[in-house]
């Protein structure tokens, strides 16, 4: 399958009053046409950082140092941040879903004046179409009585309607890329298995690809084909969904996975959490960024520098001397 | 270019740092107050203002040419020279001289304004937030009730009844200061009540007035600070309002607001006896100011959009 | 919606019966006879006996609360008392001079609301360019200038030293327009300039708040351009803490006025309060402070009705 979006040697920092803050550093990634790829992290861990630079929402202290953002083709980091090649693309071929439904939709203005703007602006709909297309819209998200609810405020919506409302407006171009950023975190367990089966299916529909970041492995595990493991700005492990999940390489990924309840654990495993706290990305070592909280570290962790990713198996990276084997493998 | 000289600090620190004991230590708030007030160079700017503020009105008789109270009618209403900068005034009193001890007058009076105002709408705003009910409906709308007159004109009504005088002024002044000072004080006890901390002193029952003062208090008053070193510039000039009316501090004490009142008469031949304290009534209030931005952002930057 | 202006109109209502009760004790924690207020300085001329029956006459032998309700039953009909200096119901006064004011107050006001929303708005767009620069050192030195010397300056450069304007005074835009006119140019300015001043700073805060907010981020990852982001998604979030300021801006106009009319020698609220003061016409200083008292109160009025335009989680919440 074609490549949709390859992104190259990726850095972004913050200068902010602790220091240079790292917060992308030399990541490289790619997700191919109508693909679904799960990027995962702890908080902090520069994942969101990394979907806002592809946007080029980046905005200062924060700034891209380097890296390309190929895009059908196209580098985007030629364009100017706000320039009209960007505002081109956003939200029209890639189109985002940011993480707090209750303070990503503007308050002042009606879900129906949200969804529509985009519709004008990059389709060109006159404003009874826009209205139309608009109800079709809150209706294929599940939202009942679409048509009257346009005119209502955010306020008057719940969280998970308001997030089904951001869908709706992602899709709302029928984009190429639809970047999920932590979607589900601020809802309820319930309504985020319904909001992750609705995107999944309306990314089908719609032939986009699908960025799910999130810091929880459990949510990509039902629909990514690949995952990127992140931390600490970089990317540690990565691996189709099968690799992750039955042979990770990474101690930081064997982590998260005992974070993660499985039913189809039969040895009575007990839930693990990752012992410590994430590194300050303003002070980062030349070592494995990982190596304070890692239980299979050796020597040569301490005196070498961070190593590259390295293949493990086709398609398998990661970035460990230790390499152990996987739990279960 | 800011940002260059950061990342070459930043190549010099690559050594290993367990990151496990990241967590910031207390000490270092401090030393980040610091760095984020000294960053804002007209923080500074501000704070050596008022450093020289305080240093004019304590040593004032030592910087102070002559004796601002001594009249010389035979050199009234000399022009500026070098033995008098500012020139004399209708009774021949050096404006300079003048000025040094107004800037003791504008501080004493500023400081004790605000100081009053903030420990009574601190308690007010301390009773009304804790309490809510209708303690708090009584006290804000004796608030809502002082903030529908103009400060000026409630602080003119109130030293035109008491009679004038550095006491009346301060008393007067610090009545207008209440209700910012109130509600800010009632706003953050609403919202640091809701702490797990002060629910559990509740549940073990400690007495109210402990709760409020051990616990509340000494969270809340942060941003009250803020407004208080703000509004020492907002004082400084309703004072200037009020003895300029002369309903404040009036000849031969030297206050900034009079001597621009008793200027105004020569204005068209003594220019400099009106407009020179004004020059220093706007250097004084620019200072509090800006030192009271920079002490906003350090202590508490989401405040920036309030105050 | 409804519900939201009832319940603010009877808040309204009750702040200033509190007010009122301030104006009433404010003759009365005077030292000495409250007839003193009535009668000025003739006081002394009458005996004893004259006093004792004034004080039945006016009420002041009642209780301090009965003589409260007898002053609001007159207040409410009109009647603000007499003025000891002038000799005319206090209520004439006014009716007189608030005209004035409100000439100047109103101009003034416009002009700061505008020009500082303007400024500001400018700034946060700009931030950190040089324009933002010269626009926040502005509004920072802005908001120190004591109005008065403002006038000050303004008439020495402008009366004496230029001869363009004339120094004080003030005429009925009725009887000469561009006297009127010219007259007014330095007591609006010098209204004027706090109020701009502290807009602009407020405006641009606000400004720059509402551009950290996630829905702005939101906004940006649509494609939309900077001007209708500003436009649709940012000025309406940013007007809400603004029009608290233009609330404000009321007060300080009067608060302003005092001293303004005083500098200019305008005969309008400002200056009859300063007068009032100075010369213990203590009716009138009522009178003036229960009318600028009334007016703040339905400023505030209407600025709650702004924030339910502004913001439909007001607007919606009192349905």
């Amino acid at each position: 399958m074609a490549i949709l979006l390859e992104v190259r040697n990726l850095r972004t920092q913050f200068l902010t009053d602790d220091g240079l803050i790292k917060a992308v550093d030399d990541v490289s990634y790619h997700i191919d046409e109508k693909e679904i790829i799960g990027v995962v992290g702890e908080s902090g861990c520069g994942k969101s950082v990394t979907q806002l630079s592809v946007m080029r929402l980046i905005t200062p202290p924060g700034k891209i140092t380097s890296g390309q953002i190929i895009f059908e083709g196209d580098d985007l980091m030629k364009y100017e941040a706000n320039g009209p090649e960007m505002r081109s693309i956003r939200g029209a071929k890639i189109a985002m879903i940011f993480q707090e439904p209750m303070t990503s939709l503007n308050p002042v203005l009606t879900i129906g004046r949200q969804l529509t703007e985009t519709l004008e602006l990059h389709l060109k709909m006159g404003k009874s179409a826009a209205n139309r297309r608009a109800a079709e819209l809150l209706d294929m998200v599940g939202i009942p009585c679409a048509d009257t609810r346009l005119g209502d405020y955010p306020h008057q919506f719940s969280g998970g309607m308001r997030q089904r409302a951001m869908i709706a407006m992602a899709l709302s171009c029928n984009p190429r890329l639809v970047i999920a950023d932590e979607p589900t975190t601020a809802l309820d367990v319930t309504t985020q298995a319904q909001l992750l089966e609705l995107m999944k299916a309306l990314v089908e529909e719609f032939h986009s690809a699908l960025v799910i970041v999130t810091h929880n492995l459990g949510v990509v595990a039902r629909y990514a084909q690949r995952i990127y493991i992140m931390y600490a700005g970089r990317i540690v492990e990565s691996g189709t969904c099968k690799d992750i999940f039955r042979s990770p390489r990474h101690p930081y990924t064997m982590g998260l996975l005992n974070c993660v309840p499985r039913i189809d654990d039969r040895e009575g495993r007990e839930l693990e959490a990752i012992k410590g706290l994430p590194p300050n990305l303003g002070r980062l070592p030349g070592q494995c960024a990982f190596l304070p909280r890692c239980e299979h570290a050796v020597d040569r962790c301490r005196v070498e520098p961070w190593p590259e990713l390295q293949a493990v198996a086709d398609g398998h990276h990661t970035r460990c001397f230790v390499n152990p084997p996987g739990m279960t493998g | 270019m800011i940002w260059r000289t950061a990342e070459k600090r930043m190549t010099s620190t690559v050594e290993y740092v367990a990151t496990i004991e990241e967590v910031p230590p207390r000490r270092s708030e401090w030393r980040r107050l610091v760095r984020v007030f000294w960053r804002r160079k007209l923080a500074v700017v501000g704070l050596v203002i008022v450093l020289a503020l305080i240093v004019v009105a304590i040593f004032g008789p030592l910087i102070a040419p002559y004796d601002p109270y001594k009249t010389n009618i035979g050199n009234k209403l000399a022009p500026p020279s070098s033995e008098h900068w500012f020139g004399t005034d209708a009774v021949g009193r050096d404006t300079l001289s003048r000025v040094v001890y107004g800037a003791r007058t504008s501080l004493v009076v500023a400081l004790g304004a605000v100081l009053l105002g903030a420990v009574i709408g601190q308690l007010l705003g301390l009773l009304a937030g804790f309490f809510g009910g209708w303690v708090s409906h009584v006290i804000m709308r004796l608030i809502d009730a002082l903030m529908s007159i103009p400060m000026i004109v409630l602080a003119l009504v109130i030293s035109s009844v008491l009679g004038g005088g550095i006491k009346n002024v301060i008393i007067a002044l610090a009545i207008g200061g209440i209700p910012g000072q109130c509600r800010m004080m009632c706003a953050q006890t609403m919202s640091v009540k809701e702490n797990d901390y002060v629910l559990a002193g509740r549940t073990m029952g400690v007495s109210n007035w402990r709760i409020m003062l051990r616990h509340i208090y000494p969270n809340a008053f942060a941003p009250c600070l803020v407004i208080m070193t703000v509004s020492l510039g907002a004082t400084i000039l309703a004072e200037a309002g009020l003895s300029f009316l002369g309903a404040g501090i009036n000849a031969p004490a030297a206050a900034w607001g009079s001597m621009i009142k008793d200027g105004y008469k020569y204005l068209l031949t003594n220019p400099v006896l009106s407009i020179a304290p004004g020059v220093f009534i706007m250097l004084a209030v620019f200072g509090f100011n800006m030192f009271g931005d920079g002490l906003r952002d350090a202590l508490d930057p989401r405040l920036r959009g309030t105050l | 919606m409804t519900t939201y202006i009832i319940r603010r109109l009877l808040l309204g209502i009750v702040v200033l019966i509190v007010a009122s009760i301030f104006v009433f004790l404010m003759v009365h924690v005077l030292p000495g006879d409250p007839l003193w207020v009535v009668l000025g300085e003739n006081y002394i001329n009458y005996s004893q006996e004259e006093l004792d029956e004034l004080r039945h006459v006016y009420g002041l032998d009642k209780p301090l609360i009965g003589q409260y309700f007898d002053w609001l039953g007159s207040l409410l009909k009109g009647d603000l008392g007499e003025s000891i200096v002038y000799q005319v119901p206090v209520i004439d006064l006014l009716k007189r001079r608030l005209p004035v004011t409100l000439n100047l107050a109103v101009l003034a006001l416009l002009i700061s609301t505008i020009c500082g929303l303007g400024l500001g708005v400018i700034a946060a767009i700009r931030r950190g360019k040089w324009s933002d620069t010269v626009v926040s050192v502005g509004a920072n030195l802005g908001i120190t200038l004591p109005n008065f010397w403002v006038g000050i300056v303004f008439i020495y450069i402008f009366a004496y030293k230029l001869g363009w304007l004339p120094t004080y005074g003030y005429t009925s835009p009725f009887d000469d327009f561009v006297t009127h006119l010219k007259m007014l140019i330095g007591p609006v300015l010098c209204l004027s300039v706090f109020g701009m001043a502290a807009q602009t700073r407020q405006t641009r805060s606000s400004m720059l708040e509402v551009a950290h907010q996630d829905y702005i981020r939101t906004a940006w990852s649509k494609g939309l351009t900077e001007r209708v982001i500003v436009i649709r998604h940012m000025v309406k979030n940013g007007l809400i803490p603004v029009v608290t300021t233009m609330g404000m801006q009321v007060s300080f106009m009067f608060g302003g006025a005092v001293l303004v009319e005083t500098v200019f020698n305008i005969p309008g609220i400002g200056r009859m309060m300063a007068d009032g003061i100075g010369m213990r016409d203590y009716p009138v200083v009522q009178g003036g402070v229960l009318l600028m008292a009334v007016v703040i109160v339905l400023t505030n009025l209407v600025v709650d009705m702004a924030y339910a335009w502004l913001d439909p989680r007001i607007r919606y919440s009192y349905r």
